[in-house]
């Protein structure tokens, strides 16, 4: 693995980014994150959650997006980013979803994803419930050290395996600006050898159980402790 | 990309009068035509239909002669600045013999406001 470190080209924004509009767009994600885990419900095929999610975002003027849509029911959780789904899985009773969407809001990009539990599946919803603390694990290691972005996936993985989950680092965080980040760094920030800056990069926690029959996703931008609820 | 495929000429236009002629081949995307060219584009999204920044605008005669766009393709161009009936995804379109001489514009880019006190303009989410 080739380490970056030129962190100022790294953390470059481009003539629209401002701070409001970064969390604007923050918000709205997370918002339509919510919006969409909603309007799903066992029985579901995931290719119409999929459809589902994309007309709401529609609605919201929100379709354009940096990266599809993602909602992975049931077994598809297991799949890394960008990975095809296998068609035609149905949500069960008791079983797990999770959302992964970049949607592009004028100018600013946003990036989200979370993991939401049907019925009473108590592995699952400790596979969920961990997604999100490990991502605050991390981010609270990050607001009080100077890791790099790799100090901080190497963490990652000791702290998803002493959970008892696999931490899949084909998702290891990444740039988020106004659009497009790309133009600026398209790489992982997983590799970057500096201490990423808030507001700059998003991070990823992507969890699987050992089994290899499910995981849990969780993201969010890099931000201290005031702008997540207690 | 095979050696026998059909040769396709793409006509590319950046502004009134300015043509050039791009040399494609048939069951290639128009997108990689078109980056090869380096026509002004771009393809965020890796051509799932989502980013838009691979759009163009057809000449209104070739238009009917595309195939119409897929669902994912229609839903998100209204939704891209300055939309237009004869704009389509270059990432969707499938060169074939039968659009040989197809010609296709760059969309002009977006001029940015100055910046500007945050507020929705569009739907609240519930």
């Amino acid at each position: 693995m080739t380490n970056v470190a030129l962190k100022p080209n790294l953390e470059d924004v481009g003539a629209a980014f401002t701070v409001e509009k970064m969390l604007f767009v923050r918000d709205r994600t997370r918002r339509a994150i919510h919006a969409i885990a909603a309007r799903v419900t066992p029985g579901m095929v995931e290719e119409d959650a999929v459809e589902m999610a994309k007309d709401l975002l529609a609605g919201l003027d929100m379709i354009k997006g940096w990266h599809d849509v993602y909602v992975r029911f049931g077994s598809n959780t297991l799949k890394t980013f960008g990975a095809p789904s296998d068609p035609g899985v149905i949500l069960g009773e008791n079983d797990l979803f999770f959302i992964d969407i970049g949607p592009v809001w004028q100018d600013w990009e946003g990036d989200g994803g979370d993991t939401f539990i049907v019925g009473s599946n108590a592995e699952m919803a400790r596979c969920a419930a961990d997604a999100r603390k490990l991502f605050h694990i991390v981010r609270k290691k990050w607001t009080q050290t100077g890791l790099s972005g790799k100090g901080l996936y190497d963490f990652a993985t000791a702290e998803a395996e002493a959970m008892g989950w696999e931490l899949n680092l084909d998702l290891s965080g990444h740039r988020l600006s106004d659009f497009p980040h790309a133009a600026v760094y398209d790489g992982p920030l997983a590799e970057i050898d500096f201490r990423p800056s808030p507001l700059l990069w998003v991070l990823e926690i992507h969890i699987r159980d050992r089994d290899r029959k499910f995981g849990a996703f969780f993201e969010d931008m890099l931000l201290d402790d005031s702008y997540f609820a207690p | 990309m095979t050696t026998d495929a059909a040769p396709v000429s793409v006509i590319l236009g950046h502004s009134p009068g300015d043509l050039r002629e791009i040399a494609a081949i048939e069951g290639e995307r128009l997108l990689d035509a078109l980056l090869r060219a380096q026509a002004p584009i771009i393809s965020v999204c890796g051509g799932r239909a989502c980013c838009g920044g691979c759009r163009i605008r057809v000449e209104t005669a070739w238009r009917d002669r595309l195939i119409p766009p897929g669902r994912s393709e229609a839903r998100l161009l209204p939704h891209l600045h300055d939309p237009h009936e004869d704009d389509r995804l270059s990432c969707q379109i499938e060169l074939a013999a039968a659009l040989d001489g197809l010609t296709v514009h760059i969309v002009p880019k977006k001029v940015k406001p100055p910046r500007e006190t945050v507020q929705s303009t569009t739907g609240e989410i519930e």
